[in-house]
């Protein structure tokens, strides 16, 4: 059961705002969009930036023709993540499938930036974090970034990964691994590698 | 382009009314009655309720047990918990498998206490049961699949023979009311309970898994342009 005194303030107004929603205040649709849109795009960007959009458009679709389903008492975004995951599952096939039968680039194809001799500097440094993030594995990703960037609780974020606990915590520590490596080297995942300054160690950050 | 998708986003919402769910429950609350009001006619035309020649304590049992038993398996099919995502799949399994089992042994168990009834007989080949199992477990099964059409987002398949679990236990429970064949004993006669009453249960749980596809929500919704 979830414990509403560790909810922040946002959470709560976006769960009242979709019971109302849910019990026919068309309005509350604009305030449930405008709470976590955000959060969706930066859960689904580092796995496609082409479709974030309109996967963030179709999860609402979702959200919309089942809001006579929404529990009473229930929390929406673990229920709104787990339904934009799906939906990216089901794209990111698709794609995947279109790709393989064009015989064109794999869909992880790591973005271009900057010569090898440039600086470190934090912009490099974040698309570094990018282009890590979204080369390691799906499940560690969406571990990494449902706890880190989107503050769901452990076993929020094992619900909307239909897995348990243990394993949430191992993926996301698997994907911090991994950006730190990337950090440390630019080895960790046969990437690009980096000639010159190499920046210290660190976690995700937010 | 945000706003110009919140926008779109808005427009289409008002162009495509979703039911509330005040409606929701209320057709919920509809289909359940009418799966109630199909199991119950189906008993009816099937004799109704038969106890003897069991003992009573026999039919209170064996009918309680099965009673239990589709009772736990009716709430891990229709329940979505609190993540509304359906329960874990470990949930799914064990009923799946366990309740199925659980009725046969108790079926077995139960009825080994009282003489001569599980003997052999020939003539007991178990289809008038089966057929009612089929007919009785349609009105749950199809119930049950309707109101969790397009909510299923995990797990699907699991929840498809879930719910083909559900029925079959439901259809079990109903025979237990009515099966006996006149003048004899044999309530519990092997062969006779695998065809006339497991089997519908693993016909629905094939249903169930078939179907699943059906729990899924179709995507895309709409095409919105951007």
């Amino acid at each position: 059961m979830v414990d509403r005194d560790l909810m922040s303030e946002d959470e709560r107004k976006v769960d009242a705002a979709m019971e109302r929603y849910a019990d026919g205040d068309d309005a509350a649709f604009g305030d449930v969009y405008d709470a976590l849109v955000p959060q969706l795009r930066s859960f689904l960007r580092p796995a496609t930036r082409e479709h974030a959009e309109d996967l963030v458009q179709q999860t609402f679709c979702q959200v919309h023709m089942a809001r006579g389903s929404f529990i009473r008492g229930a929390r929406v975004k673990p229920w709104v993540f787990a339904i934009a995951r799906r939906l990216l599952i089901d794209r990111l096939r698709r794609v995947k499938h279109e790709a393989a039968a064009r015989s064109e680039q794999p869909l992880w194809a790591p973005l271009r930036v900057h010569g090898p001799d440039e600086a470190l500097s934090a912009t490099e440094t974040a698309t570094q974090l990018r282009e890590t993030l979204g080369s390691i594995p799906a499940g560690q990703r969406e571990a990494l970034v449902l706890l880190r960037g989107e503050g769901l609780s452990v076993r929020e974020a094992a619900v909307v990964l239909g897995t348990t606990a243990a394993a949430v915590k191992l993926r996301a520590g698997r994907a911090l691994q991994a950006l730190r490596r990337a950090l440390e080297g630019g080895r960790g995942l046969g990437r690009r590698k980096r000639s010159t300054t190499r920046p210290r160690s660190g976690g995700m950050g937010s | 382009m945000s706003s110009r998708s919140r926008e779109l986003l808005l427009r289409w919402t008002s162009s495509a009314p979703s039911p509330t769910r005040a409606k929701v429950q209320r057709q919920h609350r509809l289909v359940i009655a009418a799966a109630v009001f199909w199991t119950m006619a189906v008993l009816w035309l099937f004799r109704g309720v038969r106890g003897a020649p069991r003992p009573l304590w026999l039919a209170l049992v064996t009918s309680l047990g099965a009673a239990a038993l589709a009772f736990v398996a009716l709430h891990v099919a229709g329940r979505r918990g609190h993540s509304m995502l359906g329960p874990a799949k470990r949930v799914l399994v064990s009923a799946v498998i366990g309740v199925p089992l659980l009725l046969v042994t108790w079926k077995v168990m139960a009825t080994a206490c009282a003489h001569g009834m599980a003997d052999a007989w020939v003539g007991r080949s178990g289809t008038r049961c089966m057929i009612v199992a089929l007919l009785g477990g349609a009105g749950p099964f199809f119930s049950m699949l309707w109101m969790r059409r397009r909510s299923v987002l995990e797990r699907v398949r699991w929840t498809g023979a879930s719910i083909g679990v559900a029925a079959g236990a439901v259809a079990w429970a109903l025979n237990e009311l009515r099966c006996r064949p006149a003048g004899v004993l044999q309530v519990a006669y092997l062969p006779h309970l695998f065809v006339g009453h497991l089997l519908p249960l693993v016909v629905f749980i094939g249903l169930g898994v078939a179907l699943a596809r059906w729990l899924s929500p179709s995507w895309p919704i709409a095409k919105i342009d951007h």
